[in-house]
């Protein structure tokens, strides 16, 4: 037996194996109790293997130059949005400032919920991360990781850390929340990297 | 009694917590440290099932009885199988469904029940309501790592609608083991919008384990008015000491926020709450 197809048009040449477009909806996955940060009270640490550690307050970042990501989201639990935006700041700026040290190979982003996730450093850098507090041109609802999220698009999304607080620098990987229980590694959705092993 | 595992995805092992970098302070962590993953991974394959039974559970929803390869090691209660058919086109239509059954211990052949509500304008949910007894369906499991229970008590499930499923293996997994802890060492709250929309009511109703809360329509001579579920009616179920309690909470996302909202009112820490959402947001 098989399905038709919803459409009778080719498959969205934008959507990776598996995934399916869920239109203008934007699902909510989550796996700790959502929490309240305050702006005034967020900050985005950078430390670990850097030149120098360095914070940022709601009012730094907001000064840095605004960048914005149009493009597609995949969640691993196969959905995918497609030609949505956010707004923040490139990674690559922050980075900048804080001076990543020649042995740096990967990063593990944090929330202050304790959820990690790693990251390849090659993965968050020349334009593939952002930190972004704005969705569509509004603030970033809280459900969904405002006041300020990770953003790294062309991986599964469960890397792009809700409610983010830093991001630490390695000289190697560190599994996080999800890695550590049945995960991928990477998660590239084009090569459907979702479950360990894949 | 050994515990029902599913390979490699169990085992608390003792792992060290995150390096601290030339004294930096520790990263912050949510629950016991998970496990790292083998080299190379343990991938798990694409496995063909057969549909052994059907049951309705209310208008929209059915219970799929699939029957597993020989050797499928049990899943630990909490986990979700994938589902997959294809397309006419060829590409694939995949979607997570969370077992609701106890573990099948051996000698017991491989099975999980899944529940599925159907969607009538989804793609996958109203193809598993046309499958019959005999049919098959390709699946890969088990997954998940974060929610599931693996022994912990006291405990405290909180579900709405569909979210019951998982926390429904759960109960039955403490009860196949024979209720460990005793009365009180394990309750499931389930919120419905009426009588007709809970699933598993034979089981669940009038269950001492469980508590039905209705938000629409209650049944005739209910104590309780129909409304919201509140944070009244989880308290009796949220020790003096809530530090050792283990909550799980599962339902749509709107549902998920509510519901913890009112397990941490009630004075459990945040981190003491795990979290599944699906369905509509
Ligand atoms: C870990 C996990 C466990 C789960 N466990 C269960 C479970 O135990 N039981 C259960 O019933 N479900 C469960 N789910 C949800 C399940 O995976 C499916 O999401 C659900 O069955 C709906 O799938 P569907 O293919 O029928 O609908 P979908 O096709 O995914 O559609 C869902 C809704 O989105 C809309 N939609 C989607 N695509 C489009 C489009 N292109 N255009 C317009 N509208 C669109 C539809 O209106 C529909 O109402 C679980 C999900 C997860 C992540």
């Amino acid at each position: 037996m098989s399905l038709f197809s919803r459409t009778a048009r080719e498959r969205d040449p934008r959507l990776p194996p598996g995934q399916y477009d869920a239109g203008d909806t934007f699902p909510v996955l989550t796996a700790e109790v959502v929490p309240r940060i305050d702006p005034s009270q967020w900050s985005f640490r950078i430390d670990g293997l850097v030149a120098t550690t360095r914070t940022w307050t709601w009012d730094d970042v907001h000064r840095l130059p605004a960048s914005v990501y149009e493009g597609d989201i995949h969640c691993v639990t196969t959905w995918s949005k497609l030609g949505t935006s956010f707004g923040g700041v490139s990674l690559d700026t922050l980075l900048a400032e804080a001076g990543p040290l020649p042995t740096a190979t990967h990063v593990v982003a944090w929330s202050s919920t304790g959820y990690t996730t790693n990251l390849p450093l090659e993965h968050v850098t020349g334009g593939k991360a952002w930190v972004v507090w704005e969705h569509e041109g509004k603030p970033l609802t809280t459900p969904h990781g405002g006041p300020v999220r990770l953003l790294v698009p062309h991986l599964y999304f469960w890397k792009s850390v809700k409610w983010v607080g830093g991001l630490r620098l390695l000289d190697h990987d560190e599994p996080g929340f999800w890695e550590t229980r049945g995960y991928h590694e990477l998660g590239d959705p084009w090569t459907e990297q979702r479950y360990d092993g894949d | 009694m050994t515990e029902p595992t599913a390979t490699g995805q169990t085992g608390q092992a003792d792992l060290p917590p995150l390096p601290t970098l030339g004294g930096l302070p520790p990263l912050p962590t949510l629950g016991p440290v998970g496990r790292r993953p083998p080299p190379g991974g343990a991938r798990r394959e694409w496995v063909t099932a057969t549909v052994e039974a059907c049951t309705e559970e209310t208008a929209h929803a059915r219970t799929l009885r699939l029957r597993l390869p020989d050797g499928t090691p049990a899943h630990t209660p909490g986990q979700h199988y994938v589902v997959r058919v294809r397309r006419d086109d060829g590409s694939w239509a995949q979607r997570s469904y969370s077992v609701a059954s106890a573990p099948a211990l051996p000698p017991a052949p491989p099975t999980v029940d899944l529940t599925v509500e159907r969607l009538d304008d989804g793609e996958l949910s109203p193809y598993l309501h046309s499958l019959h007894v005999g049919d098959r369906v390709e699946l890969r499991g088990p997954f998940g790592g974060w929610f599931v229970w693996r022994g912990e008590r006291p405990v405290l499930l909180v579900g709405g609608g569909s979210g019951v499923v998982p926390l429904a293996s759960v109960l039955r997994a403490w009860q196949q083991r024979g209720r460990p802890g005793g009365d009180g060492a394990m309750h499931l709250v389930v919120s419905v919008r009426s009588p007709a929309d809970l699933f598993y009511a034979a089981e669940l109703t009038g269950s001492p384990d469980v508590t039905v809360v209705h938000t629409r329509t209650a049944p005739d001579g209910a104590a309780r008015p129909p409304g919201r579920l509140t944070v009244d009616d989880l308290r009796p179920y949220v020790p003096a000491a809530p530090d050792a309690l283990t909550v799980y909470v599962c339902g749509s996302a709107a549902f998920a926020e509510g519901a913890t909202g009112l397990v941490v009112g009630a004075g459990v820490p945040a981190s003491a709450v795990r979290v599944e959402a699906f369905g509509p947001s």
